[in-house]
């Protein structure tokens, strides 16, 4: 987008269009899948994640020249899409309409793992931070699957490092104590890379 | 138990496919999200974008009133403290509901140290049940562990009998509100909503409204 354009100013604008449009295709090729299967991995309900994942997607499809001025849009669209599904959880909560049990999580995981071979070789991963505390979950999927920063994290959490740090160690610890995640690991361990 | 490494490890070995798809794929689902922005009609667009604004600005406000409860906690009014902290973790905002329950278990504490106090009133049962609640819903999203989580209902309990034989060694902890770092300066987000990207320098929403001693808007 930066790429300087020798020609007319009609051109110019064309050119930007164009490399408006190309830019929003990389972004979109590199962070779509990463932040469905993160919102699966965050939340209960797996319809709920691609509408998220959908709206954000289309947001910043919107604001696209906007985005283009922020430092971190990669950073930027997990914060909107985990703010989003923070909030709507929130209200779905206090309306009694989320189903947090481990049978409503296996059948929504067994769902979209039909569409998704990613989720279907991990499920039994997913289903471990689905059963984790919400703030630990939202650490660890933030660092691990959305790849961020634990600065980054504690800004969108609004909390310390520290904080961010803590909920980090107990839910790697209560990942690490998890009988089905030990089979899996142990498992991966026989089958050569 | 599975060793620290190896989780780690476990977990960026999964994560190093997770933006992975077939080309085929890629390329239909963008087709199809194109498709579906190019559907819309003005006022769809217009509504959409104004529906992820309030979002971020409702966010803003969680943010406003958490500052508020930390000025009201500051300056000594609890009450207020916890009014604006309620507000807050109603909305599941950061560690709000934690910082609630310690603040009505500062509460209940100066309740029981009142003088002339004798037995557990109204009032003190409503707190000591509030906070009851705010400790569980912070174990909930992972703020505390199960040991915290029993020491600070034993000790609620003996807030309502000072007499009763507690089940657990009781723990002078009723007056800690600090967090695990605290000389570490809470964070301020980012901004979310790209409406504010051009206006970067104005000052955030709330920051600049109340002062501690201002009264929560009743909803």
């Amino acid at each position: 987008v930066n790429e300087s354009y020798p020609g007319d100013d009609a051109g110019r604008c064309e050119h930007e269009a164009r490399m408006s449009t190309a830019s929003f295709w990389t972004f979109f090729e590199k962070y779509d899948s990463r932040l469905r299967r993160y919102l699966i991995a965050r939340t209960a309900d797996s319809v709920l994640a691609e509408q998220i994942a959908d709206e954000t997607m289309m947001y910043a499809r919107d604001k696209w020249d906007r985005l283009l001025t922020i430092d971190k849009p990669g950073s930027w669209l997990f914060t909107v899409a985990t703010n989003r599904l923070n909030r709507l959880e929130a209200t779905y909560r206090r309306a009694n309409f989320l189903r947090e049990d481990l049978n409503s999580f296996e059948n929504d995981l067994r769902a979209v793992a039909k569409k998704d071979e990613w989720i279907e070789t991990r499920i039994d991963l997913i289903l471990a931070l689905r059963l984790l505390p919400r703030h630990q979950v939202e650490v660890i999927t933030l660092h691990y699957l959305a790849d961020q920063k634990l600065t980054d994290i504690a800004h969108a959490m609004n909390v310390s490092v520290g904080t961010v740090k803590q909920h980090l160690s107990r839910g790697l610890a209560r990942l690490r104590q998890d009988p089905h995640l030990r089979a899996v690991i142990e498992l991966t361990r026989r089958i050569p890379a | 138990v599975i060793a620290d490494e190896e989780m780690d490890d476990f977990l960026r070995d999964s994560a190093a496919t997770i933006d992975q798809a077939s080309e085929a794929v890629t390329c239909r689902r963008y087709a199809e999200f194109m498709e579906a922005c190019q559907a819309r009609t003005e006022r769809q667009v217009l509504n959409q974008q104004a529906d992820m604004n309030t979002y971020a600005e409702a966010r803003d406000k969680d943010l406003a009133d958490y500052e508020r409860a930390e000025r009201a906690q500051a300056i000594g009014d609890l009450h207020m403290a916890a009014e604006w902290y309620r507000k807050a973790a109603g909305n599941e905002f950061a560690d709000s509901a934690l910082k609630l329950a310690k603040i009505l278990e500062l509460i209940a504490e100066r309740h029981v140290a009142t003088p002339g106090h004798r037995a557990a009133s109204g009032e003190l049962f409503h707190v000591v049940e509030e906070a009851s609640y705010s400790y569980i819903a912070a174990y909930m999203v992972g703020d505390i562990e199960t040991d915290e989580l029993g020491t600070r209902l034993d000790q609620l309990i003996n807030y309502l009998d000072p007499t009763r034989a507690s089940s657990r060694p009781v723990l002078i902890i009723a007056a800690s509100t600090d967090e695990p770092e605290t000389n570490e300066p809470r964070p301020r987000p980012e901004s979310l909503s790209l409406a504010s990207v051009d206006d970067e320098l104005r000052p955030r929403q709330g920051t600049h409204l109340e002062q501690a001693g201002d009264q929560p808007s009743t909803r």
